[in-house]
C-alpha cells in the first residue's frame, strides 16, 4: 500500500489533479477581477486598501504554480504554494463558519458559486493534505526540473571528462 | 552529519527560491494584465468599490415591510440557510436559500404567480449580506416583477419586534 501511494506514478497523478484544479480556479479569477475583488471583500479578512491588489495578483499565483506543477517546473515550490494557499483557504473557510458569515464560495466562480459551509471546509483541507504529501514525496518524476538537472549533470560530467571544471 | 544539515539547508534554500520567483512572476502578471486591460481596476481600493450596489426603486423600509405586512400586501422570502431559518424568521415567510431557487421555482410560482399585485419581499440576516440581492436579481429573471429588497432584514425586524416563528 505505501509502495502505491509513493509511486512516481500516484505522484504524478496528484501533482496532474491539483495542478489541473488550481488552473481551473484561477479562470473566472483572472478575467474578472473587479467581480473577484467583491468576493474577497465579501470574506473581511484582507485590509479594504490591499483588496484590488490582492484580487488581482492570487489568481496568477493559482496559475502559474498549477502550470509549474504540472510541467514538474519548481515542482516543491509550487507545491509549497499550493499547499499554503490551501492552508489559508481551510482557515478562511473555518473562520467565516464561525463568524456566521453568509457569503459565497467564489472557488471557482466569481459569480458565487457555493455558500461557504462545512463542505468547503473538508474539501479545502483534504486538498490540503493532499499538497503535503505531494510536497514531502514528490521526487520530480516526469517533471521538467529532473530533465534540467540531467543536462546539468551530464554536462558536468562531460566537463570532468575533458579536465574542466564547470 | 553535517552534510545532511548542509543538504537539508540546500534544498530549503532552493524551494524558498522558487517560491519567491513565482510570487515575483505572478505579481508581474497580475499587474502587467490589469495595466493592460479594457475595464482595468484601481491597485489601492476604496470601501465606496464593494458597498453594496442598491437601486432605492428596489429597496424596501422596515416602515413600509411591515405596513404591507399588515396589510397583507407583501409576501416574505428568507433567503438565508435552512438552519438560520429554522432559529428564527419573520411570521409566515417562506425559506428559498438562492441555490434552491431552480429546483423550487414551480412551487414559488405555485404559492405566488409572476404577474402578482403581491409585493415579494425578499430578506437575509440584514445590511452585511448580500443573499438577498442576489435572490432578488434571480427572482426578477424568473420573471418576477415585483421584487423588494428588504436591506434591514431578520435584525431590523427582531429589534422592532414585529411578529416572527420558529
Amino acid at each position: 500500500m505505501k509502495r502505491f501511494f509513493e509511486h512516481p506514478l500516484f505522484l504524478f497523478v496528484l501533482r496532474l489533479f491539483l495542478g489541473l484544479i488550481f488552473i481551473y480556479a484561477s479562470w473566472d479569477k483572472i478575467l474578472y477581477p473587479a467581480q473577484f475583488a467583491k468576493v474577497v471583500y465579501n470574506y473581511r479578512i484582507v485590509p479594504i486598501p490591499l483588496i484590488n491588489l490582492f484580487a488581482l495578483i492570487l489568481p496568477w499565483i493559482e496559475l502559474v504554480s498549477g502550470l509549474t506543477l504540472i510541467f514538474g517546473i519548481f515542482t516543491r515550490g509550487s507545491a509549497l504554494i499550493i499547499t499554503l494557499l490551501l492552508f489559508i483557504f481551510t482557515i478562511t473557510a473555518a473562520i467565516s463558519i464561525y463568524r456566521n458569515l453568509d457569503i459565497l464560495c467564489g472557488c471557482f466562480d466569481t459569480a458565487g458559486g457555493r455558500r461557504v459551509g462545512v463542505r468547503l471546509l473538508i474539501e479545502d483541507s483534504s486538498l490540503m493534505f493532499l499538497g503535503i504529501w505531494v510536497l514531502l514525496k514528490e521526487k520530480g518524476m516526469w517533471g521538467l526540473d529532473r530533465l534540467r538537472e540531467g543536462i546539468f549533470d551530464a554536462y558536468r560530467k562531460k566537463g570532468e571528462h575533458y579536465g574542466a571544471k564547470i | 552529519m553535517s552534510t545532511e544539515i548542509s543538504r537539508t539547508r540546500s534544498i530549503t534554500l532552493k524551494v524558498a527560491f522558487q517560491v519567491l520567483i513565482i510570487v515575483i512572476l505572478s505579481s508581474l502578471l497580475g499587474i502587467g494584465s490589469n495595466l493592460i486591460r479594457r475595464d482595468q481596476i484601481s491597485f489601492i481600493s476604496h470601501s465606496s468599490d464593494f458597498v453594496k450596489e442598491r437601486k432605492t426603486e428596489d429597496c424596501i423600509s422596515l416602515e413600509q415591510a411591515k405596513e404591507r405586512f399588515d396589510n397583507g400586501t407583501g409576501f416574505f422570502i428568507d433567503a438565508r440557510s435552512d438552519e438560520d431559518y429554522s432559529k428564527g424568521h419573520i411570521l409566515n415567510a417562506l425559506n428559498l436559500p438562492e441555490e434552491d431557487l431552480d429546483r423550487r421555482i414551480d412551487e414559488v410560482r405555485g404559492l405566488i404567480p409572476e404577474d402578482s399585485e403581491i409585493t415579494v419581499i425578499v430578506y437575509c440576516d440584514g445590511e452585511e449580506c448580500d443573499s438577498s440581492n442576489r435572490l432578488a436579481e434571480r427572482l426578477k429573471a424568473s420573471g418576477y416583477t415585483n421584487v423588494r429588497v428588504f436591506f434591514g432584514g431578520w435584525n431590523e425586524w427582531v429589534r422592532a419586534g414585529y411578529p416572527i416563528e420558529g
